[in-house]
């Protein structure tokens, strides 16, 4: 259940994201080298305690808009890729490194206590924490002991997150948080709904809110398949202006990579025209070779040979085998095989 | 690498003797003074090559311009000192051996020795107050424990560059004090903590790792990750997560705000200070069978490699079934050639866990508790 959960928004917003990781090896031009290790500067930081550059790294990244010159992604992705990789539930440590990462956020929280920054870091210890007793297994696999384990320490996040919202005005990670929060409790559609706006209405370009909230819309979470294609709908109407149709196309695809894989054209509503046109749109802006592998494999998926070998001649040798599926080299080969009948 | 050197070491001393004997039949025959001289002269570039390595400052460490200019002239300084000091050594070594002519390993060894103590000192000694406070604010800068350079002098270095920028004033007036120290008798050496005090740290880090209440403050994740790691495998930390256990130490002593400013500070010195044991090379590490220390077992080949004898004194305890309850070493007198001025510092723990061995299985009596302090002497043989 855990994976399921990770898989699908991590898929989806995360697989764009990983791009901005792996620029500065792609990109020929000095001109728009970035930090390629966006997550790995906020890693290094966190591992060593550096409160203070955290913060300046927040600030930096955190802002609304702030993306990656190069594939698009908004850079607050990339900063809270770095936190993960220190406060991933499944490391390979004892429960002691989760107590320690508790109170070491806590004490950030109280020499801090203005700092959006430090609420939100010990909130998501303390669901790492509650992660770390409930383990990856299915609900019915849960022990009562591991529940009591997880109620306590997702019930603590939830308290701070709630103390912090004042402070938390213009930060769309802490609705972010605290929808990932609510559907680790179940919450309602219309609460998490709620919750979604608000933090769309801080931050329209925390692409990462649109994903969290379809994933919580999905079956596995008491939603439907025709409530995500209405969500993707609003989402369209509301960033069609200055994006096009490409939160079509990517949020299509991140159902697809994290949920439904070849099934998408057959179980939802998704066109493969509006995604066309979305990869376009998206390609319009950042024409970054990730993006073309992901076009490519959809056209491979909806049978549109024009544009599989046009996207398929412009990847070359780029090929980047996490944008094609779960059997990535087997799909690339068949898709290329298929590009080449007429 | 500093095996390396070390072996690198053996070999140049070796081709300085081949050297002197190969000399007289190429060139005729130069005097016993000459080819004394030359050897000299071989010995002091080599023991200046040493510590220049010793010293390297690697171009990629990231220093900025100011911190970099200040770090090349201490160390211009450093080896100029150096390249003094080793013919002044030679000639103390051969006025207390009463041989004039002391020459090859016999020389050559105390004078490295004296080199590696000099480095100990250097880790542990303070400057005074000013740079007392200054190398508190550089060891619990966050970054204090990310850049750990394989020379001292870099790591130094390092630990200057992540500190905060007003520290750097003190911590650069206390280098160039502390170098400038090299070679003289320190009147005012820190003394070396307790071993209750030095060991505090992994005690501490053993309760919290079995979940038991510890006063400390919260680790870093790179300490947590490295003592919470499931697949953890039991021996000595490396250097990156000696400094990070250290410092957390550091930090939660002072913020306990009981603990003595001072005692704290050189615990952390003493705790990061260099291991002699990056000094000897693989085929020292296990000791020959013919060398025991009297009926002490075998004799540490650390200690062993660097000529280490003296004396341990071992506090123990027991219960009243003569079972030991806690042992510790109190204090050390302890000799290594080349040292005598000052303490041993590089080498004087070297005799500890041996000593502990051996209080380990000496017998006590039953009948009723005891607490007895006995000595044990360690002589090569």
């Amino acid at each position: 259940m855990r994976l399921a959960v990770l898989t699908y928004r991590w898929c989806a917003a995360l697989l764009l994201t990983l791009a901005g990781m792996t620029v500065q090896a792609q990109d020929q031009s000095p001109v728009y080298v970035e930090p390629a290790t966006v997550p790995d500067t906020v890693a290094a930081a966190y591992r060593m305690g550096d409160f203070a550059e955290l913060e300046r790294l927040y600030a930096m990244y955190g802002k609304a808009g702030v993306r990656s010159e190069l594939t698009g992604n908004p850079r607050v992705e990339h900063f809270w890729m770095g936190i993960a990789k220190i406060d991933d539930s499944n490391l390979q440590v004892t429960e002691g490194y989760y107590l320690q990462l508790d109170a070491l956020t806590s004490l950030w929280t109280r020499e801090h206590p203005r700092s959006v920054l430090a609420q939100l870091l010990y909130v998501r210890a303390l669901r790492a924490h509650a992660w770390v007793y409930r383990g990856d297994g299915y609900a019915n696999t849960v022990s009562p002991a591991a529940w009591a384990g997880f109620s306590k320490y997702i019930d603590l996040a939830l308290g701070q997150l709630r103390r912090s919202e004042a402070l938390a005005t213009y930060d769309s990670s802490w609705n972010e948080m605290m929808l990932v929060i609510g559907r680790d409790l179940n919450w309602d559609r219309q609460s998490l709904m709620a919750v979604f706006e608000a933090g769309v209405a801080k931050n329209p370009d925390n692409d990462s809110l649109y994903f969290a909230m379809e994933e919580a819309l999905l079956p596995k979470w008491g939603g439907d398949l025709e409530a995500v294609d209405r969500f993707i709908a609003e989402v369209v109407k509301s960033t069609r202006d200055k994006r096009g149709l490409e939160m079509y196309a990517r949020l299509y695809a991140g159902l697809s990579y994290g949920e439904l894989h070849q099934t998408l054209f057959t179980s939802t509503g998704a066109s493969w025209p509006h995604m066309k046109t979305g990869f376009e749109d998206l390609l319009k802006r950042y024409p970054h070779t990730d993006h073309q592998n992901m076009y490519a494999y959809f056209a491979c998926m909806a049978d549109d040979r024009p544009t599989l070998r046009e996207q398929l001649e412009v990847i070359g040798d780029k090929f980047e085998p996490i944008f094609w599926g779960d059997y990535p080299e087997r799909t690339f080969e068949m898709c290329k095989k298929l590009a080449g009948q007429t | 690498m500093e095996r390396i050197k070390a072996k690198w070491l053996t070999v140049a001393l070796c081709c300085g003797a081949l050297l002197y004997l190969a000399k007289p039949a190429i060139a005729g025959a130069p005097t016993f003074k000459d080819l004394l001289a030359e050897e000299d002269y071989a010995l002091v570039s080599q023991m200046v090559e040493w510590d220049k390595r010793a010293f390297a400052l690697p171009e990629d460490l990231e220093l900025d311009g100011p911190l970099r200019e200040a770090a090349a002239t201490l160390l211009q300084a450093h080896v100029a000192r150096v390249r003094e000091l080793i013919p002044a050594w030679i000639a103390q070594e051969r006025a207390q051996a009463g041989v004039p002519d002391l020459r090859g390993r016999a020389l050559s060894q105390p004078i490295y020795h004296r080199m590696i103590n000099e480095m100990a000192i250097w880790s542990v000694e303070s400057a005074g107050p000013a740079h007392d406070e200054a190398w508190l604010n550089a060891a619990l800068a966050p970054r204090a424990c990310s850049v750990i350079p394989q020379s001292r002098f870099a790591q130094r270095m390092a630990l200057i560059q992540a500190a905060p920028p007003s520290s750097r004033q003190a911590l650069l007036a206390g280098e160039r004090q502390l170098m400038s120290r090299w070679g003289t008798k320190r009147e005012a050496l820190p003394p070396r903590p307790s071993t209750a005090d030095l060991d505090a740290v992994d005690q501490a880090i053993i309760r919290v790792r079995a979940g038991l209440q510890v006063s400390a403050e919260p680790m870093t994740p790179f300490l947590a990750v490295q003592i919470f790691y499931r697949l953890r495998k039991p021996g000595q930390s490396d250097r990156w997560e000696q400094c990070a256990k250290s410092q957390w130490w550091l930090a939660s002593q002072l913020a306990s705000g009981k603990a003595d400013r001072t005692l704290a500070l050189a615990v952390y010195r003493y705790t990061t200070m260099l291991d002699v044991r990056e000094f000897v090379p693989d085929s020292a590490m296990k000791p020959p069978a013919s060398l025991s220390a009297g009926g002490n077992g075998p004799y540490p080949p650390t200690a062993a490699y660097f000529n280490v004898e003296g004396t341990t004194t071992v506090q123990a305890e027991t219960d009243d079934h003569g079972k030991l309850l806690k042992a510790q070493v109190v204090s050390r007198k302890i000799t290594v050639s080349g040292v005598r001025e000052n303490r041993p510092v590089a080498f004087e723990s070297l005799l500890d866990a041996a000593t502990l061995d051996v209080a380990a299985k000496r017998h006590y009596p039953d009948g009723k508790a005891t607490s007895d302090r006995f000595d044990i002497a360690w002589h090569l043989e």
